[in-house]
């Protein structure tokens, strides 16, 4: 093998772990500004872990991404579950101004909520709403 | 020159006289010559050709593997790096949308969603000790932090259905309280001299702390004077506390 067949050898060596760094590079920079998915939001609504969907959805607002319709009726989910979670504290503290808040709150998740609305009910049965 | 035969005028270049047509003997020999002259000069030029091609074909590879490895190793550095080149990047960004992300702040704030209010801080890089929100917000993002964490450690701890867990979700809750109410309740002297307005301070601090002991007598079956009594208490005594009340929870259901 000539030399400048072993140098063009080395050279298609380096492009690829060229190509490898840029990657990394590029996956490095997207980690840092993770946002969370459908599917995230799906698999935790499925195990009733709807603190990961509110928590989720506080992260997904704070970088203003993941604004489609498709995601919407989650985020009513998270916004239903925090407002029925405080609902439940503030009215056996008998604090009924920031129940009524948090009830007209819980109102309006609802009608976000479309077709995940049968999950109030679990939401209720979790947080013993009466 | 001149034809040995019939003395008229030639050059060296005719192989035959053009005046008697006979050969011109030295012409034959000097279109030998120029002919080998022309062999070696063109044998020459192709050699000094490719020598140079090779070399420069060469040195053009070596350049190329040069730049690549150059290439190669400020993009691991630049990827190695991202998160503290990011970093400055959206801490500059949250510095020139000071007014557009103070007014969310502000709004978070006033509904007392102050989960949302940390996350939006942690997310945009938002940074207690740098100007310009340290003058206005730096003790309450601070608090915002150690509320969250004492939140996530509580909805843990009240939902817990597993009793093998129990000393983990005591401990991270002690934990996530004992320094909640250390630093930031018990005006501790650590923080006396951080920046930020007091009075929305004051206000948040006051909320959250409401918030933690109702959530610990709706959801821990925390009696209003146990909860109300809980921050007084010592690490140790938090820990005793809320494991009785946990194992006692989980035999009520």
């Amino acid at each position: 093998m000539s030399k400048r067949h072993k140098l063009d050898i080395v050279i298609m060596i380096l492009c690829l772990i060229l190509l490898f760094a840029l990657c990394f590079a590029i996956m490095q920079f997207r980690e840092d500004e993770y946002t969370y998915s459908e599917r995230s939001f799906y698999y935790s609504m499925c195990s009733d872990n709807y603190d990961n969907i509110a928590s989720m959805t506080r992260t997904n607002r704070a970088q203003g991404k993941k604004n489609q319709a498709a995601y919407q009726e989650y985020y009513a989910l998270a916004d239903y579950y925090e407002a029925a979670l405080y609902y439940n504290i503030y009215t056996k503290a008998g604090d009924t101004e920031r129940a009524e808040i948090r009830k007209k709150a819980m109102e309006d998740a609802v009608s976000r909520m479309g077709t995940l609305s049968p999950q109030k009910q679990r939401i209720d049965e979790i947080l013993k709403i009466e | 020159m001149k034809c040995e035969y019939c003395m008229g005028t030639l050059s060296l270049e005719d192989e035959y006289c053009p005046h008697c047509g006979q050969p011109n003997k030295h012409a034959k020999q000097h279109i030998k010559d120029m002919k080998r002259y022309q062999s070696e000069f063109e044998n020459t030029r192709k050699y000094v050709y490719e020598k140079t091609g090779r070399y420069t074909d060469t040195t053009v590879r070596v350049i190329v593997i040069a730049v690549l490895i150059v290439m190669i190793m400020v993009t691991f550095l630049i990827g190695a790096n991202s998160w503290s080149i990011r970093s400055s990047w959206r801490r500059a960004s949250a510095n020139r949308h000071y007014a557009k992300y103070s007014k969310i702040m502000d709004q978070y704030l006033a509904e007392e969603d102050y989960l949302s209010f940390n996350t939006f801080c942690n997310e945009n890089y938002i940074r207690s000790y740098e100007e310009p929100y340290k003058e206005k917000y730096c003790l309450v993002i601070q608090i915002a932090g150690s509320y969250s964490t004492v939140q996530d450690a509580l909805l843990y701890y009240c939902f817990l259905e597993d009793e093998d867990y129990i000393e983990q979700a005591v401990d991270r809750t002690v934990d996530a309280l004992d320094y909640f109410y250390r630093y930031y309740l018990n005006q501790d002297d650590y923080y006396t001299d951080l920046y930020g307005e007091s009075e929305i301070f004051e206000q948040a601090a006051s909320v959250m702390e409401y918030n933690i002991e109702q959530m610990l007598v709706a959801y821990g079956n925390f009696t209003q004077e146990e909860a109300a009594t809980l921050p007084a208490l010592s690490k140790t005594k938090k820990a005793v506390l809320l494991e009785e009340k946990l194992e006692e929870k989980m035999q009520n259901e």
